[in-house]
């Protein structure tokens, strides 16, 4: 569960202040698909920074799991990057100097408890396999198309077991063929591992997948669960 | 890991990589030739200093020496008696001492080199084999110099054999001498006569000598022969004479021991001293061109740190994507600033490696070229560049330490970059 209460985000640019968030009360019930929809700028992106841990709120609290994850320090909010949640960015973000194999074993080498170079290779061939990219371990992401790239993301999401993944725009560099493949594989890795999953999208397809849809506007939540009438 | 990560990174830049490494090489080759100029003029300076005695020999003279009329009155009466030459014997952590004797008259050397016949004033010192068997490597001129029968053997300072080569030879077109060639050579030795104070001429006596060999402990105001040689002339000389000592050469067991000796005989009322301070006192001028060089040095590795801390803020300014990648993979701060200090330690490492490399190729053809443009003397040093291992380690040690530390603050503004603004940096 990911309980959000009072949650404001305001960013500095110049000489302005611009509120990305306005105290968002959010519950995200644990092992479910969770799609957030609103318009560019809406402050979704943001939310979902949040509760990965990559930024912290200006004020309110996030509980995940019941760990107040705004508290934590600089090394535990690492380590709360690193295990417990996995991120899938639109544009990808793989290391572009890095082959795909050595991509998915950089969440295992910075894991708090140092797993050896041996087993995150070994791991990161299973994931490879499981991926079906076994062909392309020895690649650098240039090299691959843009559907295997965000497989190669996924794939090195889901490196530590996450309990959490969080995707931004998943599809949104990809063609519709594509984006519709990666919609099925998301939804396919959320029915089987049961885990918890906020996407953060404007495609439908993904949404029509979703167990709730939270609408956003202006950095405020306008919908909770309002399912249907973002379908229609 | 970060070793790797180190590499990997390293290798995407290969012309800054390059280029870093050989600026830590440039000034570490710097450092390790200078630091071995430094140390091989040192070893020189000892060396020259060992030359004429070992660093544990105190060098004993009444408190009158350094007069030169006195010289010749060490011969009679204010010489180092047999007595205290017995007392200094019994010094605790002496281990021998070596009289030399001087004959106590004015004196001339007559010899026959090149078809003419040369003849020049010299004092005739006297002693023990014990003291010049450096001058005989094979063992050769013990016996003789021990049966001390005529022709007397001879041993001249090695120095004479220079000052003739370097200065009275080409100015006088003569031609230079080898020590091979001198050896061998008649001399005729005049006892109490003199090309400078005729009137001091006593009756005209003559010896027949032999040179034997060339001594760095040799002194360089006259010929050294054997002691019973000298004591015989002074007994004819003088019907009175008693055993004095122009200087006594002391050994000590340790040069740790040297200075307790050095005291116990000042106590005797005689003057001591040692290769040691001789060593010393070279030493402290040495200081100003160490100083020199260290202040080079230090300048040269000032440069190659801020290059490094140069690179590293732009590397770290261009790689904030990379650097927020990973932190939104879950490495901490530590993690960053670990990872860029160890690219920082493998710059430092190779660098300081191919540096101490080309270090010791400069200093070995620097060696040749400064050795070659000096002429042959007897003094000269064989090497003027010293490589000590330990010391070589030392320097890779410390390219590898100046880089992390010039790489630390460009590091540390890596790992505390906020992991959303450098992941959407670029």
């Amino acid at each position: 569960m990911i309980a959000i209460q009072n949650l404001s985000r305001t960013y500095t640019v110049g000489d302005e202040s611009v509120e990305a968030l306005k105290n968002v009360e959010l519950k995200i019930p644990k092992g479910e698909l969770t799609v957030i929809v609103g318009p560019s700028g809406s402050g979704k992106s943001t939310l979902l920074h949040i509760i990965g841990g990559l930024d912290r709120p200006t004020s309110g609290t996030v509980e995940v799991d019941g760990e107040e994850i705004h508290e934590l320090s600089d090394r535990k909010l690492s380590n709360y990057r690193n295990s417990h949640v996995g991120f899938v960015f639109q544009d990808f973000k793989l290391h572009p100097h890095l082959t795909i194999l050595e991509n998915l074993k950089i969440p295992l080498l910075f894991h708090p408890k140092r797993v050896k170079d041996s087993t995150a290779k070994k791991r990161a061939r299973e994931m490879l396999k499981i991926f079906k990219l076994e062909q392309r371990e020895k690649h650098r992401p240039h090299e691959i198309s843009g559907g295997q790239k965000q497989r190669v993301a996924i794939a090195r999401a889901l490196m530590n077991n996450p309990k959490i993944l969080l995707a931004d725009e998943p599809t949104g560099n990809l063609d519709s063929v594509t984006g519709e493949k990666i919609v099925k594989l998301l939804v396919k890795i959320q029915s089987v591992k049961k885990m918890t999953m906020v996407i953060v999208t404007h495609d439908k397809a993904i949404a029509r997948y979703a167990s709730n849809i939270i609408q956003i506007k202006d950095g405020k939540i306008v919908h909770k669960n309002g399912h249907k009438k973002f379908l229609n | 890991m970060y070793f790797k990560l180190a590499q990997k990174n390293l290798k995407t830049q290969p012309q800054r990589t390059v280029l870093t490494t050989a600026g830590i090489a440039i000034a570490i080759a710097a450092l390790t030739a200078l630091t071995a100029f430094n140390a091989g003029l040192k070893n020189a300076i000892l060396e020259t200093v060992a030359r004429r005695g070992p660093l544990t020999q105190l060098t004993v003279q009444p408190e009158t020496a350094g007069n030169v009329m006195k010289i010749f009155s060490a011969g009679t009466d204010s010489g180092i008696t047999a007595d205290k030459t017995a007392e200094l014997k019994k010094i605790p952590h002496v281990t021998a001492v070596h009289p030399e004797m001087v004959y106590s008259n004015l004196s001339s050397l007559r010899v026959s080199v090149l078809g003419q016949t040369f003849q020049t004033d010299t004092m005739i010192f006297g002693v023990p084999y014990e003291f010049i068997a450096d001058a005989d490597p094979e063992g050769k001129l013990k016996k003789s110099w021990e049966a001390a029968t005529t022709p007397y053997p001879v041993i001249i300072s090695r120095d004479i054999l220079d000052l003739y080569n370097f200065t009275v030879a080409p100015t006088n077109r003569l031609p230079a001498f080898s020590e091979k060639d001198v050896i061998g050579q008649d001399l005729t030795v005049l006892p109490g006569t003199s090309t400078f104070f005729p009137v001091l001429n006593g009756t005209t006596q003559t010896i027949r000598g032999e040179v034997a060999g060339f001594s760095d402990k040799a002194d360089l105001v006259g010929i050294t022969l054997p002691l019973e040689v000298v004591r015989d002339l002074n007994k004819a000389a003088n019907p009175d004479y008693k055993d004095r000592y122009l200087k006594i050469f002391v050994e000590v067991d340790s040069i740790a021991n040297v200075e307790s000796v050095q005291t116990a005989v000042e106590k005797m009322n005689l003057s001591a001293s040692s290769a040691k301070e001789e060593a010393r006192a070279l030493e402290e001028n040495l200081r100003v061109v160490s100083i020199g060089l260290s202040a080079i040095s230090l300048i040269i590795l000032i440069i190659a740190g801020l290059t490094i801390a140069n690179t590293f803020f732009s590397s770290v300014r261009e790689r904030q994507h990379e650097i927020g990648l990973l932190r939104a993979l879950g490495a901490t701060r530590t993690d960053i600033q670990k990872m860029f200090l160890a690219e920082a330690a493998t710059i430092g490492f190779w660098g300081g490696l191919i540096g101490i490399i080309a270090g010791i190729a400069s200093g070995i053809f620097l060696d040749g070229i400064v050795l070659s443009s000096l002429p042959d003397f007897a003094s000269k040093p064989t090497t003027v560049m010293a490589f000590d291992l330990t010391n070589l380690i030392l320097t890779l040690a410390f390219a590898t330490a100046l880089s992390i530390v010039f790489a630390f603050f460009p590091s540390s503004k890596a790992a505390n970059l906020q992991p959303l603004e450098a992941l959407n940096a670029g």
